[in-house]
């Protein structure tokens, strides 16, 4: 996962984790335990993940699914950027 | 600093996003709840204004596989809303506006918007937002389930603002419950300003409200009296915004 460090630092960036990025690990559960991710800071999430990598996301896979944890988001760009 | 390697420790979470005395009120309202079978409860509502914004919330080309669209109350869609059909009828009768979001054609989600004063439904109560002309009150914003994560949120509220706006409506006007954690991070993004907060106690048929703003208590024995309060927006543009920690995405 070499886009592991660059998602958290996004992550932390956008939802102004501050300490707390530190503890964010591969197989940190993301939904449900940053009360500051919700469907509203998604959108910025995705937003700066596109600008940083250069992607494009489509409305319908932005799901839960995604970004259920740090690693299946970081999956989910690195599936991204190689197609 | 907050755990977020695992979803392990719910009070602390709690106690985080809702402070000791929210979270004080919750469990004594538990508690009342259950010893008296339902007698004794009690409500926490932050009253809010969130100004209509005039930039989307989407990102230009996102949310656009979401129709929104205002119906009327004869509408058959109003039979798929997960609320009883007299409620809806209630509120189609006071002058309400629904806004109804769809996915390739099924229901994903509404919100509601009225001119006017807004009867409560929970509690003994009337919310008069003011000045009228320039401003509304929403609620009952509901997203079903498979879609709370997606864009049908915001995509809701960019309809509900470009409404308002035509109508020269600046602020909006809600009631959040304090124990509602999702609505309260959700119109924390919305950059809402607090007007108060309200806690109401019933015993059996008698209701006592305590409230940060006039008429600060109200002793009501039924339904025909009710604390009304007027919130009133002039002025707030020029105050800074306030970022709370608190749709309803019940």
């Amino acid at each position: 996962m070499q886009h592991l460090e660059e998602i958290r630092n996004i992550l932390s960036d956008v939802l102004s984790l501050g300490e707390r990025k530190n503890s964010l690990k591969e197989d940190s559960i993301l939904l449900g335990s940053i009360p500051e991710l919700d469907s509203m800071a998604v959108i910025n999430v995705i937003t700066a993940m596109e600008e940083h990598f250069g992607i494009s996301v489509d409305d319908d896979e932005i799901s839960a699914n995604t970004f259920e944890t740090l690693g299946s988001l970081t999956r989910f760009v690195e599936q991204k950027l190689v197609e | 600093m907050v755990a977020i390697a695992r979803p392990k420790n719910t009070f602390y979470q709690m106690l985080q996003q809702w402070g000791w005395g929210n979270l004080g009120l919750f469990v004594l309202n538990k508690f009342l709840f259950i010893v008296s079978k339902g007698n004794l409860r009690l409500y926490k509502y932050y009253l809010i204004a969130q100004p209509v914004a005039k930039k989307a919330l989407l990102p230009l080309g996102r949310g656009k596989k979401i129709e929104v669209k205002l119906i009327h109350e004869r509408d058959e869609i109003v039979h798929e809303f997960p609320r009883p059909t007299i409620a809806i009828q209630e509120r189609f009768k006071r002058g309400a506006k629904c806004l109804v979001a769809f996915k390739d054609g099924r229901f994903i989600g509404f919100l509601w918007l009225l001119l006017g004063s807004y009867q409560e439904d929970e509690v003994r109560a009337r919310y008069t937002p003011l000045p009228s002309k320039q401003t509304a009150w929403d609620f009952d914003v509901y997203v079903a389930p498979d879609f709370r994560f997606g864009l049908t949120f915001p995509r809701l509220w960019d309809e509900a603002n470009r409404l308002l706006a035509e109508n020269d409506i600046l602020w909006s006007c809600s009631r959040i419950s304090a124990f509602n954690t999702g609505s309260l991070g959700a119109h924390a993004r919305l950059a809402t300003v607090s007007l108060g907060s309200a806690i109401f106690f019933y015993a059996g048929q008698c209701q006592i409200t305590l409230a940060s703003l006039p008429p600060y208590f109200h002793f009501s024995r039924n339904s025909a009296s009710f604390p009304e309060f007027h919130l009133n927006t002039e002025g707030l543009g020029k105050m800074p915004l306030v970022s709370h920690d608190k749709s309803s995405m019940e």
